[in-house]
């Protein structure tokens, strides 16, 4: 075990000086996840998941700025409150999902009857279409809730009576019989509100839409906090990549520049030589994936919770890792040749997997792709062991996969390399 | 020491190695003698146990299974390729292999000690290996070999590429150790290196061992007569008692006993202006066993 630990901590020290290679294996991901994070994550708002909308308020009047602190302390919005010409501004250039507008007459224009004018306007960033259609449905819901608010109110529901028998009483369509009939009806309606005590009236049934709860999927129902969250285990596997491949070239350059024949000729068996490249590879691979959530954890406030199943994902992660590493040493007798074939492997990976376009937004084949795919299964088995809460049991089929595919490549590996030495 | 007996190695239809046997005795310096391409190196990492032989055996201090940890702790190699970590310092170098020989504490910063004054490398024992110079670079190369006392010292050709006051060093430094009764198996092509530095030598060509004895013995087996080019001040009287050709002043003698030969010429009481021995070598012998030279 000695020789093992000697070999690993040479294999670490080699890695620490070629600042070249840690840039790969450290420094590009961390500037990925903070890049990206804060890009997507200024682009919605406040990081918050909420859309981020701009809102103009240009009624000023009771109803509209109830109808503003309604949307305001709404969880799923993050409201701004702009100008006209400055929300829309903000909306072209991608800073806010979307403006809302109240213009002139907007709380006139809800209840009976309605208005011709003074209806809600909303522009939305085209790219957010998804997003929009959300707001509108949030939008018509709080309208909906405020107008039963104000039926349900005995003295504000009378407001409305001497439009609603202004409107009925200049409308040339409605037959005379008819517009009497209406007439008759307001009349008994305004006489019964002015009568009924308001809490016996609150009491009874209310208009009322269906009721819609949101069910979360994760442990903590906020779901992911921000675009860290999601950044930086994506982050991580980048940096295994970058290892693996470091790895890789490492081995092959010890086999070209001679080195691996002066281990051979020492006391340690072949299987203790490469089980030390694999606890180097593997260490490096845990303190990258450390390192980052520690980055992540005290700086961008990245949930981590639940750290058997931490250890549980490094550990498969790193250990699949591993046997990548030693399957791509093989795939050339020239640093320059693994280096690249390496590289165009693990990218490949990665753009299956996930590392470079999120999986949600590939298409169906290609999501299915993606289960052939470590990286994909490495991301997983780290969102579910930060922010999406998994317990052990549930991140044991990402687990598995990662393990079944690191032993897989490293047998292959071993087996290949035993073949060249002979 | 080291039994090698019938070994044989072949790369698809190459025979590397075609059925050779030899035995070095302890404290013995013995050389593998051949071109390029020979099967020098091949027998060097079958005798290490890094190369499983096709056939034949292999047998060090008594053990016929060389891939032992047991067993390779009683080698030491030097492989002809820099086998150094050139972003390590020549110390690093120097401990990291010590350990790996399971030396600790003070015998492996006794043994880094020694090994960095072998191979006159202590004033720059903190320098990164990647700024050592070539022949620096083939010193540390061989005192790692050495690292952990091995009593026998596999050398793949450990002067290519060196310059010749590295060169110097290194040939000093081998005789240092065979005078401490270290047992060295040397390969080289060059036979010069044979020559000065082997107690027995064997040549090797196709992957077949020729002859194996002392220089003299092969030279004697293999490489013919010398040849004494003597200019004389003027012809003699009477060429009866004179031996060889004289054509004008030259004379050309071709014998065994060329010292012999050149007394006579004394007694005899010829004056002599210029006088050339040549005397046969390795690569005489090379030659009469190949019908081609060294370096061909």
């Amino acid at each position: 075990m000695r020789g093992i630990l000697t070999l690993a901590l040479k294999d670490l020290l080699l890695i620490w000086r070629d600042k070249f290679g840690l840039f790969w294996i450290l420094g590009f991901p961390v500037i990925y996840a903070v890049f990206f994070g804060s890009v997507l994550g200024g682009g919605h708002g406040d990081g918050s998941g909420a859309t981020s909308i701009a809102l103009t308020d240009e009624d000023q009047t009771e109803f509209s700025q109830e109808f503003t602190a309604r949307l305001a302390s709404s969880e799923a919005l993050s409201v701004t409150p702009m100008t006209r010409e400055e929300g829309r501004e903000a909306v072209r250039l991608g800073r806010q999902a979307a403006q809302v507008v109240l213009p002139t007459g907007f709380g006139e224009s809800l209840g009976f009857g309605g208005q011709e004018e003074g209806g809600l306007e909303i522009a939305i960033d085209p790219s957010r279409r998804a997003e929009g259609a959300y707001l509108q449905g949030i939008l018509m819901s709080t309208t909906f809730e405020m107008i039963t608010d104000r039926f349900m109110d005995p003295e504000r529901a009378r407001e409305w009576l001497p439009d609603l028998r202004r409107d009925v009483e200049e409308a040339p369509e409605i037959p005379g019989l008819q517009r009497d009939v209406l007439l008759q009806f307001y009349d008994a309606l305004d006489k019964f509100l002015g009568d009924i005590d308001p809490d016996i009236y609150q009491s009874g049934p209310a208009l009322q839409g269906p009721r819609v709860e949101a069910v979360s999927v994760t442990r903590d129902p906020s779901g992911p906090q921000s675009a860290y969250e999601i950044m930086f285990p994506v982050a991580m596997l980048w940096g295994l990549m970058g290892c693996t491949a470091g790895f890789a070239i490492s081995l092959v350059r010890e086999r070209s520049r001679g080195t691996l024949l002066r281990l051979r000729v020492s006391p340690l068996s072949r299987a203790q030589i490469l089980a030390g490249k694999g606890l180097a590879c593997f260490l490096a691979c845990s303190a990258v994936i450390v390192m980052l959530l520690a980055l992540g954890r005290f700086l961008f406030n990245i949930r981590f919770e639940n750290p058997p199943a931490f250890a549980l994902a490094l550990a498969c992660t790193s250990l699949a890792f591993v046997g990548i590493m030693m399957l791509l040493s093989t795939l050339g007798r020239t640093e320059e040749a693994v280096g690249g074939s390496s590289w165009a492997v693990l990218l490949l990976f990665g753009m299956v997997g996930g590392a470079m376009i999120p999986r949600f937004v590939m298409p169906l084949w290609m999501q299915a792709l993606s289960n052939f795919s470590p990286i994909s299964w490495g991301i997983r088995a780290m969102e579910g062991a930060t922010w999406r809460g998994f317990t052990l049991v549930e991140l044991a089929p990402a687990c598995g996969v990662l393990l079944l595919f690191g032993a897989v490549c490293f047998s292959l590996g071993v087996a290949i390399l035993s073949r060249h030495e002979t | 020491m080291i039994r090698v007996q019938d070994l044989r190695k072949h790369y698809g239809p190459i025979r590397a190695v075609d059925g050779i046997s030899f035995e070095i005795e302890r404290g013995e310096t013995f050389g593998l003698l051949g071109p390029n391409g020979a099967g020098k190196t091949t027998t060097i990492h079958m005798i290490a146990g890094i190369l499983p032989p096709d056939a034949g055996s292999v047998e060090i201090n008594g053990s016929s299974d060389p891939t032992r940890a047991s067993v390779r702790s009683q080698l030491g190699v030097a492989p002809q390729a820099l086998a150094l970590y050139e972003e390590l310092t020549g110390e690093e170098n120097l401990a990291f292999f010590g350990r790996l020989h399971g030396l600790r504490g003070a015998t492996l910063r006794g043994r880094v000690q020694w090994a960095l004054e072998f191979a006159e490398l202590t004033e720059r024992r903190r320098s990164l290996v990647k700024t050592y110079s070539g022949g620096m670079k083939r010193r540390l190369n061989l005192a790692i070999a050495l690292i952990h006392e091995p009593p026998a010292l596999l050398l793949d050709e450990p002067t290519v590429g060196v310059d010749p006051q590295s060169r110097n060093h290194i040939f000093g430094r081998i005789e240092d150790l065979r005078r401490r009764g270290l047992t060295v198996l040397y390969t080289t092509h060059y036979m010069e290196e044979a020559q000065r530095l082997c107690d027995r030598v064997a040549i090797m060509d196709h992957g077949k061992m020729l002859d194996v004895g002392t220089v003299d013995e092969l030279i004697s087996r293999h490489g013919g007569v010398s040849v004494i080019e003597a200019e004389l001040e003027r012809p003699p009287e009477s060429t009866v008692s004179l031996p060889g050709t004289l054509e004008g002043t030259s004379l050309r003698i071709e014998t065994t006993k060329p010292l012999e030969e050149v007394a006579r010429l004394a007694e005899l009481g010829v004056r002599i202006t210029a006088l050339k021995v040549h005397r046969p070598d390795l690569e005489t012998v090379f030659l009469a066993l190949t019908g081609r030279r060294l370096r061909d």
